[in-house]
This record gives structure tokens, sequence and C-alpha cells, in this order.
């Protein structure tokens, strides 16, 4: 029965349900959409990392895929070094350059590489069109090709300039746009440079006894496993942790104010009501109660419209850019939690002021 | 008996004796500011009195705290109000049944509901919210969800004073009857002799007083 006080306060109060309902949804929304952009970029880059086919990769001090710099800044040569090292099979030496997205959201890469050593390790092939010839041509992969509706003959813009799309490839692994080392060393003025080398392990099973090597043989530089790059992205981006901390923090105080804001404009409007059911012997657990009840039906529809809502946003990201998100059940927990507790937080000073009030004075207000 | 508002204390009632015997129908009427509120809210224990005892069916609400006060206000006190003071986004079985609940009867009793609504003429009422309902209609929900715990005693302030003349003689005869038939305590506030007179006993107050009382229906 209390259940349908509660249910025709909210039927009745379209206005103060729909705002409770945004204000939840929005928090809900913006917890399960960030964490999941945050998750869904880091697993697409450490995926495609892995696809490079490569065990170990090589750079410099100073450099890290990780956090991508424009600036070539490793000597080529540095693969044939690499390739006499005991349990070198193959070395493919590539330059990766950093832009903002051409949707202005997010950046885009681009990777320069040595073709041939590159898809001998990687097992990437042209599956429409063909290998990129000149300074002006490149090759995407099917995940952008499928996204934008690109394929041969588009064009697409790198370094500020139009360049032709010639062939699109598979699998996919590294930066989803790529041309000839060459002639990303040529635009970028870095003769016989390159960002990073990639070293394929004759067994990758002793993996690490190679990278023990390759660290002895040239000290100085960086010799990480492609296996932990998942992990590193997310330790690597600065502050990513305190973001996503943020914004649960954010999400929790909105939805908590809106609903305080919400029941403490409900109770001063039912001021009257708490009154009679005052009358009527109601305890001040159950008053709180009622209150409580209709807060958390709020949260809850919130909860669902923000879940729901999550899902709209993802997609319409997913279709308007290259981004990736991957919503994780634990998350969506979290954002509901977040969501339902905010909601009880926030009625509890309504509903304990509506407990307290004084039943002859709630009963005489206009 | 005086009571306290803020730090003052408001002496509304002064030396007042009342007793009312089980299935007795008592009127008080008076002047606006005499006390009779005042009375009708320290008898259904909406006020606790800084002196003096007001015991109802045996147990006193002067000597107990709030949460007790509000114990025996569910078990054994009605309200009817000049305004109805229903719950508007509720139907009028909703309004019976939340102060079922309240009772602590969470399931309801669908036989006494309806027995209830029958006897107030509300059986075709039963999915009307109150803006739905006439202001006769409207007040014999609230008489009805007053009554449908078994109260011993209903306090009924200004019942008729928002209703025209018909609606008024309507609801005057259903408190005559709940009295005259089931033997329902009632203690009415009232301004009109002509209410006050289906009462067996009529009190009169003046300053806090009761300075007349008048025995018998007029």
């Amino acid at each position: 029965m209390i259940d349908s006080l509660v249910i025709s306060n909210i039927r009745q109060r379209p206005t103060r349900t729909l705002v409770s309902v945004a204000g939840v949804a929005l928090a809900v929304l913006l917890i399960v959409v960030n964490t999941g952009l945050v998750r869904g970029m880091l697993n697409d880059r450490a995926r495609r990392e892995r696809g490079i086919g490569a065990e170990i990769q090589f750079t410099r001090k100073g450099s890290s895929i990780l956090s991508p710099s424009s600036v070539l800044s490793l000597d080529v040569r540095y693969a044939d070094r690499l390739r006499q090292i005991e349990g070198v099979s193959a070395a493919s030496p590539f330059g990766r350059y950093v832009q903002s997205g051409n949707s202005g959201i997010g950046i885009e890469q681009v990777d320069g590489i040595d073709f041939p050593s590159y898809a001998a390790i990687s097992g990437l092939r042209v599956t429409d069109g063909r290998v990129f010839a000149s300074d002006d041509e490149v090759i995407i992969d099917e995940f952008k090709a499928r996204q934008q509706g690109l394929g041969p003959g588009s064009e697409i813009e790198v370094f500020g300039r139009k360049l032709k799309v010639v062939g699109v490839y598979a699998p996919e692994s590294g930066a989803r746009i790529k041309m000839s080392l060459e002639a990303l060393q040529r635009s970028l003025s870095a003769p016989d440079k390159c960002s990073l080398i990639m070293v394929k392990c004759a067994d990758p099973a002793r993996q690490e006894e190679v990278q023990r090597r390759i660290d002895a043989e040239l000290p100085g530089n960086i010799v990480f496993l492609t296996r932990e790059v998942a992990t590193g992205f997310g330790r690597s981006i600065p502050g990513l942790d305190g973001f996503v901390k943020a914004v649960l923090a954010l999400s929790t105080i909105v939805s908590t104010l809106v609903i305080l804001l919400a029941m403490y404009t409900t109770i001063t409007e039912r001021t009257r009501e708490i009154g009679t059911l005052k009358a009527l012997g109601a305890s001040k657990r159950f008053i709180v109660g009622v209150i409580e009840q209709e807060a958390l039906a709020l949260s809850l529809i919130g909860v669902a419209v923000g879940l729901s809502g999550a899902y709209l946003v993802g997609w319409a990201i997913e279709r308007a850019t290259t981004l990736q998100l991957e919503y994780h059940w634990t998350w969506m927990l979290v954002a509901a939690m977040i969501g339902l507790g905010a909601g009880a937080l926030g009625a509890l000073y309504p509903a304990v002021r509506a407990a307290n009030q004084d039943p002859v004075k709630a009963l005489a207000y206009e | 008996m005086t009571y306290r508002v803020g730090r003052v204390d408001v002496p509304a009632l002064r030396g007042v004796d009342l007793r009312v015997a089980p299935g007795e129908f008592v009127s008080v009427m008076g002047p606006s500011g005499c006390g009779k509120s005042t009375l009708l809210h320290i008898l259904g224990g909406l006020l606790k009195p800084t002196s003096g005892r007001v015991v109802v069916d045996g147990e006193d609400l002067g000597a107990v705290s709030d949460a007790e006060r509000t114990d025996i206000r569910r078990r054994k006190i009605g309200f009817v109000f000049q305004r109805f003071n229903l719950f508007p986004t509720l139907t009028a079985e909703g309004n019976l049944r939340l102060a079922e609940q309240i009772h602590g009867n969470s399931r309801g009793d669908e036989s006494r509901r309806r027995e209830v609504l029958r006897l107030l003429r509300l059986e075709g009422k039963m999915r009307h919210k109150p803006l739905e309902l006439s202001g006769g209609e409207q007040q014999r929900v609230a008489l009805a969800r007053a009554i449908i715990n078994r109260p011993a005693i209903i306090l009924a302030d200004e019942p008729t004073g928002n209703l025209d003349t018909e609606n008024s003689a309507v609801v005057l005869d259903m408190l005559g009857r709940l009295n005259g038939e089931f033997g329902q305590t009632i203690v009415m506030i009232t301004h009109n002799p002509e209410a006050a007179a289906i009462a067996g006993r009529t009190v009169e107050m003046r300053d806090g007083m009761i300075v007349r009382e008048v025995r018998g229906r007029e």
C-alpha cells in the first residue's frame, strides 16, 4: 500500500519526477560512458598493439609508445643490430605520428611502416586495393574503412593535407592509418629515424630471455614486452585514475543534490499531507520510509534511464567517431549503486525534516 | 491546561475537565480562539499539555513520549478535518488502505473497507480521486478513513465547515448513525448550533474554559 502512495506521488508530479530522474540518469550516464570510453580506448589500443605480432618493442629512453610523440628519435639502424641478437628472428622499425582526430574528438595516430618487414611480423595484408607507393598514399584498416565509409580512392587528412587511401588492410594492428616510413620521415624532416622497433622472437616462449639479452647488448634504451602494453596504457596516462574518481565524485554530488532539492521541494509542498500522516498515527520511521522509498523509486528509474542512455550515447559516439566504448557490468553496477545511494542520501535530510515536523503546524500549513 | 509555543506557555485551556463516556457523542462549541481546536489537538495527542491529564481509553497522553503518543493516536484515534485532508494522489480506496497500513494492517481488510464504504454510501466512488469527488463525498471518505481501523474515539474538527447545507446534513447524518448504530465515540467541534444538536451532549467553551453543558439532542 505504501507503494501505491509512492507510485501515485511519482505519477502525479511529472515535472518533479522528470527532474529527479534526469539528475540521476545524467550521473549514471556520466559514469558509464566515461569509464566505458577509458576502458574501450585503452583496450582497443592494447589490442591493436598486441596485433603487431612482435613480442618485444624497442625504443629510446624519453620516448614511449604509451604516450606517443610525433618526434622520430630512434635511429633505424638499431633494427640491423637487433636482428643480430640471438633469439631475434625479425625487426621492423616504424614511426608514429599523432594528430587530433578528424571528427574533432580524441587523437588519431598514423604509423609509418616498412611494409615488407612489418607485414612479415604482423601478418598484415591488404584486403582491398594495394599498398602505398608514394608519399601521398596511405592504407587504412578495415574498422576505419567501415566506420567512416572510406576505401581505395577516398581521401583523408594527415599533416594538414589530403592523402589518398589506396588500400584497406587486416588485421588491426597499431595505428589505423599506415603510410611508408620513408614518407613519414620526409614529412617530419627526420631521415633515417623511427619511433620504435618491433622485435619478433624466434621462440615466443623465451621472450623475457631475449628482452634481457637486448637490454644487455644495447643498454640505455627501453625494451618492453608487448603483452605488458595493455596494463601499461592505463598507468602511463597521467591523471587517468584521478579523472575516473572525479567523474564518480561529481556524479555522486549531482545525483545527491538533485534528489535532495526535489524531495525538499516535495515535502514543503506536501507539508499538510505530512501533518495528516502524523494525525493518522504514522511514526517518524514510517514517514522517513515513505520519502526514502519515493526517492529510491525515482533513483531506480533514473538508473534505468541512465543505463539505457549510456548505450544510446555509446552507439552514437561509435557511429560518429573512431572511439570505442567498452561497458563493463562492474562499472554499471557502480553507477547503479551510486545512483541509488545518492538518491537515498539526498532524500535523508528532507525525510528526517518531514518526520520531525510539528503535526499541528503541518496541518495548518496553507 | 496549557501548551507551549516556543518558550511561551499559552493558556489555551484553563481548568477544562471533560469526560466523554464510551459511545458518547459530544459537540464542542464556542467562538473562535476559545480553545476548541487546542482541546481537540490535545485529545488527539497532536499537542502535549504542559500540565493536567488526558486519558484516552485508559492511556494518559500527557505522561508518554512523542513516539508513544503517536502510537496511541495510531491505535485509538480517528481524525476528521474541516478541509478533509485526503491524499490527493490516492483514490478513495487508496486513502483507506493507507490508514490501514499506518495502523499496521499492511494487507488491509477488504470486507471491512467494503462495509465502511457501504455505510457511508461510497461504494461507487472507491476508484475516484479526491478531486473527482464532491465536498460531501470527500468528507465521507475522510470519515471512512477515520473509522476504518475501529478507533476508540473520533475527533472531528468542523467536519461540515467546508460543506453546503445538503452535504453538511449528509455528513452529520453519517456521524449520527455511526454513533447511534455502532456506538462510535465522537467529539466534534463546530460553530454551527444545528450541527452541534445531533450530539448527545454539547459543551460550550469560552476563554479556554467550559462554561456550559447541554445534554440531550435538542
